[in-house]
Parts: structure tokens; sequence; C-alpha cells
């Protein structure tokens, strides 16, 4: 296995962190009771340094000392006894190394992206933020394919996560359109509320599916939470202050009806 | 306080408020834009639905819609206080409560409600608060002023929008948001919702 990080694990550190060390501990639970794939042998790389440390003493274990618990009850006497190397706690050299890394990495099935942030979100590849679905992942992965090598990538605790509006579709142009009208139509003042929710039965009908949601994302991209389109197009019949609806994205079912509609509301402040 | 006073003061609280942000990891400051919109929203549509309910043009079943729409903005505990003019105090009622009461007034009479955001929250302006669960959310205050008048019967209406108002008033209130992420097969989330709006003064 390589875990791989982008930066210090911190200069006043000198033990293996907690999390780290529950990522290098294999389980038990994985489709053989021997450690002979994926963890074997352990490395530890800082790409914004291009250093490496490796946990060799598993190396040359031969027969019953490649039994995955005898590996872990070693592993743990190893953390005891070990202060972290200088290399992984000089500070970081290049700070774009992780960008460059997730682009030619993100969608390598062996490669698992894991932080310890519980507010990164929106992020544009599979991101682990718990150890027990990390090691789930690692191990379905591993019995799929007993030969591939294992990566586990820290990421740095600097990456934020990006605005992510879904994007244009022209494709969509005359759909969104016609869905725009129908929105339209809804927050349109010059009919009576009554009028226009007696409506919405008509709309859901036409255009959605049976449980169609709507996103609502911010105009920086940030996703609110999601609600039914019954409940969003009443909501609209009383919104005053609604100007216009920006539609990003339409998905549709076999039958072309909606089940997930992504949008941008924009108002007047002011009354 | 001097120039030089209001300086070190306003010094003060810029780097107050950037270690406020700064100090919430994991959350960009486009992010809090967003929050700091939303919040408005949320504002926008309790307003919008007041007016509508205390218009009373509208029959009982699509006030409840609109009481519907209001509650989801707020948190489950979620109050609204209200004040007459000349009013030592104010009383403070959940928000469907609340919501009735204007309801069933403006059957009575019918109200207009119109407003403006005096000082709008800022992205700055999110603080985090730890709850009992050890969760965090981000709270913000904005400043509204809420013009309400009570219509005079309708045979004493006249032209004059100035005199067709029995009561009237302006009060000036101060809405409390909170952001809460919320965590779903289909990914992270942020609600913003408010959680109380109380009467700073009324004139």
């Amino acid at each position: 296995m390589d875990l791989v990080c982008f930066e210090s694990l911190g200069p006043n550190q000198n033990k293996f962190p907690e999390f780290i060390q529950s990522i290098l501990a294999p389980s038990e639970n994985v489709c053989s009771k021997r450690l002979t794939f994926g963890y074997d042998p352990i490395k530890i790389k800082r790409r914004d340094t291009d250093k490496e440390i490796i946990i060799d003493y598993l190396n040359n274990r031969q027969g019953n000392q490649k039994k995955i618990k005898f590996v872990a009850r070693e592993l743990r006497t190893y953390f005891e006894r070990t202060t972290l190397d200088s290399v992984l706690t000089n500070t970081t050299r290049m700070n774009n190394a992780f960008e460059e890394y997730l682009n030619t990495n993100r969608n390598k099935e062996n490669v698992f992206f894991y932080s310890e942030s519980d507010e990164l979100s929106d992020v544009d590849f599979t991101l682990y933020s718990s150890l027990p679905s990390l090691n789930e992942a690692i191990q379905k992965s591993i019995c799929i394919d007993s030969s591939q090598k294992i990566i586990v990538v820290l990421v740095p605790s600097t990456y934020k996560s990006k605005p992510n509006i879904p994007e244009h579709d022209p494709a969509e142009d005359s759909y969104s359109m016609s869905i725009s009208k129908v929105f339209k139509a809804l927050s349109d003042k010059t009919e009576s509320p009554e009028e226009r929710i007696n409506k919405i039965p008509n709309v859901l009908d036409s255009y959605f599916s049976t449980n169609a949601t709507v996103e609502v994302f911010e105009t920086n991209g940030t996703r609110m939470p999601s609600q039914s389109a019954a409940e969003y197009l009443e909501s609209l019949v009383f919104l005053l202050s609604l100007d216009s609806i920006q539609i990003h994205q339409v998905f549709t079912d076999t039958e072309g009806k909606i089940y997930n509609i992504q949008i941008t509301e924009h108002h007047k402040l002011v009354r | 306080m001097n120039s030089k006073g209001r300086l070190l003061n306003c010094v003060l609280m810029q780097v107050f408020t950037l270690g406020v942000i700064s100090a919430q990891p994991g959350i960009s400051e486009a992010q809090f834009k967003d929050f700091a919109n939303q919040a408005k929203r949320q504002v926008l549509v309790f307003f919008d639905n007041v007016a509508e309910l205390g218009a009373n043009t509208v029959p009982e079943s699509i006030r409840e819609k609109a009481i519907s729409n209001v509650t989801k903005v707020f948190t489950v505990n979620g109050t609204v206080e209200e004040r007459s003019k000349g009013a030592k105090s104010g009383i403070s009622r959940p928000v469907r409560e609340y919501l009735n009461v204007i309801a069933q007034r403006g059957q009575k009479a019918p109200i207009l409600v119109s407003y403006d955001f005096v000082d709008p929250l800022t992205y700055q302006e999110f603080k985090p608060v730890t709850e009992s669960d050890g969760s965090i959310v981000y709270r913000g205050e904005m400043i509204v002023k809420q013009y309400y008048c009570k219509l005079k019967p309708k045979d004493q209406l006249s032209d004059k929008l100035d005199s067709n108002c029995s009561y009237e008033d302006t009060t000036t209130k101060k809405v409390t948001v909170e952001v809460r992420l919320l965590k779903s097969q289909t990914g992270k989330s942020y609600a913003v919702l408010i959680s109380n709006i109380v009467v700073l003064s009324v004139s």
C-alpha cells in the first residue's frame, strides 16, 4: 500500500496520527486471511517534497508471518515504538502538488482519496471522509483484484471545495426554456395565488416524475437541501420578490419526465 | 471618539472579523457569501408570505400553503416577536402560531406589509457555535425594517394611500439565521434557516 500525502504531518508531531495508523492497519475482514496483496510493503510518500519512507519490517515475512492478524499486531507495536521520520514532518515545498496529482489519478480504481475534514463538499472526485467507508471501499477493491497496489491519498487540509455549478448543456435549451416559462408562470403576479396554485397539479403531471426533486444552488455554487418538486412549485406562488430562475441542468427519465432539476433563483431584494 | 480612535476601532474590527472567518476550516468565502444570499432569500419568503396572509385575498386552503412555506424556512423551534407602537414589550410566538394570528387578523382587517434590508448579513458575520452534540452551526444576524398597515374598512378607503391605515407602524427587527451542514446519499448541502425574529424598536 502507498499512502500519499501533500503536506507535513506537523512539525510538533512525533508519533503517527491515529487516523494514519487506522488506514495502514490491515483489516481481518478481507477476502483472504493472508497479507499477500494490497498492503505489503507500505510506503508513505510526500508528493510535495518528492521523498518517501518505507515501513519495511513487513518485507521478507514468510508463511504464517504474513497472516493479517500477525501483521496488524506487529504494526501496532511499530507505531508505538517509532517516532516520525523528518521526511514526514518537513515543511511543504510544492503547494499545487495535490491538484496535479488529482488531475491524473482521480479516476483510477485503486486510488482512494481520504480527508479528515468534515467540511469538504461538492468535490469532483470520490472522497472518503470516514475511516469505515474508506476501509470498506479498499476491501471491496482488493477482493475484485488482489494483484493491484492500493493507494490512499490524504487530501491536504488546505484543499477547499470548489463551487460546482452544473455545466450548461445547450442540447437542453429548448426544454429548459419551456420549463423556465412554467416557473415564470407560477410566479406571475398578474394572476391570483389561487389561480397559480391550481395550475400546479397539471404542471407536475406534464413535466415531472412522481418523486421529482428540485436542487437549488446559490450563485457561487453552494448546494441547498433538495426538496420535492411539488413543495418547490408551491413556494414559488408566494415568492413575490422572485425575479428569475436560472436552470442549470435537467435530468429526465425514460418517459421524458423530469426527476431532478438544478436551478439558481434570482431575487429583487427590496420591495 | 476622535478620528484616530475610529481608525483603530475599524482596524480592530477588521482583524476580529477576519479572525472569525479564517477560524472556520473547510468553508470558503464564496460559500459564506452564498449563505448570506440564502439568508436574505429566507427572509423574503417570510415577508412575502406574511404579506399575502395578512392581505386576506386568498381562501383558507391557500393560506395554509403560505403558512407551510414559511415554517420551512424556520428552524423547528423558530420564533417571531411582535410589538405594537407604544408597548414596552412584545409577544414572542412559535412561527406557526404567529402566522395563524396574522391570518386571522387579516380576515378582520386586511394588512399591508412592506420591508427593507437595513443591515443585511455579510459573509464575514457568520460565527461558529458548537452544539451540545458537538456539531458546529454558523449563526448570523441581519437587521430589517418592516412597515405594517392595518387597512380601514373598504367604504372608508380613499385614493390617498397615506390615510388608509387605521393603524400603522415601522418596526426594526433583528433576524437570526443559522447554517447547518446536512449529509445525505446525494451529497452534502447546507440548510440556511431563520431561528428567530425579535423587535428592536417600533415607531
